[in-house]
């Protein structure tokens, strides 16, 4: 695939188009990505408005009706609820792992089993988040990406 | 967690028990039981125990989420049923141990309960490394 970098003056008109004959997986890859390079999305923290990365979210939690994004060392409350947060960055590779969490697969270090058939996963950032059974295999299935050589 | 998960969790947890039972009585007896024979329906005795101990196992499941230290709760109360199970099946049907083979028994019993969770457990470990192997292919993929 050629790929042509063309300098502009005007930082408002960047912008990557993607000439493709076909919009085949990898294709829809590389638009994700360069999709969740842009990102940002508003946060509350300490009682301030802020704007996060989307790409520096470790992952969303929800606690007590409310959502909060956790970033590398940063925690921001977050107005939206769960499953719209994980419906609207599903193409950005967060992915629900339990009942309360939406985790970024590209801030994933690792998983390994807990109890209960469960994983824990390890993070980028050191902490660690449970994923529950019944997400597991959509999970898997995301990362494999139809790879039918899988476990 | 879902119903079809905890079935093929009984299920292999069933599998796993009734082989270890199997090979447990057969050692245990041949050193401490000699004496003793049996007829063909001993051969029912390891299944029905390795399906009751599974079946105990519910104790471990709620649709709640359990914390960790939870879970392990959970895995001790299951562990504490299976030994009450046992030796109540015993004394209901007369038999009687010597105070060295109840030991045993026991024993035995935290032995075979320990061998089917770390036997579940190596295999989810190699569903984790087989995992974490694509997880670095696909970052890569995206980056």
């Amino acid at each position: 695939m050629r790929v042509t970098v063309r300098k502009i003056k005007n930082k408002e008109q960047e912008q990557v188009v993607i000439e493709c004959v076909d919009l085949t997986q990898e294709i829809k890859d590389i638009y994700s990505y360069v999709l969740s390079k842009g990102v940002e999305l508003p946060g509350v923290e300490d009682g301030h408005m802020a704007k996060i990365k989307l790409e520096d979210i470790y992952y969303f939690e929800a606690v007590d009706e409310k959502l909060f994004a956790y970033t590398q060392n940063k925690v921001f409350e977050i107005k939206l609820r769960l499953y719209e947060a994980e419906r609207a960055y599903a193409p950005y590779h967060f992915i629900r792992c339990s009942k309360s969490v939406v985790l970024n697969l590209m801030q994933l270090k690792s998983i390994s089993p807990a109890l209960n058939g469960r994983f824990l996963a390890h993070l980028k950032s050191g902490e660690k988040v449970m994923i529950s059974r019944q997400y597991i295999s959509s999970i898997r299935e995301k990362v494999f990406g139809g790879n039918k050589n899988e476990i | 967690m879902k119903y079809k998960n905890v079935i093929s969790d009984l299920a292999a947890s069933f599998f796993i028990s009734t082989t270890l039972i199997t090979l447990g009585s057969a050692i245990i007896g041949s050193l401490y039981l000699k004496e003793v024979t049996f007829g063909y329906y001993a051969f029912f005795s390891p299944p029905l125990i390795g399906l009751l101990s599974s079946l105990l196992g519910f104790v471990g499941y709620s649709k709640r989420e359990f914390s960790v230290s939870e879970a392990i709760a959970r895995k001790g109360i299951h562990l504490f049923l299976i030994e009450a199970m046992i030796f109540g099946l015993n004394y209901a049907s007369g038999v009687r141990f010597s105070p060295g083979f109840s030991i045993i028994l026991a024993l035995f019993i935290v032995f075979v309960f320990v061998s089917v969770n770390v036997i579940i457990w190596l295999n989810d470990k190699r569903v984790a490394d087989a995992f974490n192997k694509e997880l670095e292919f696909f970052q890569k993929g995206m980056n």
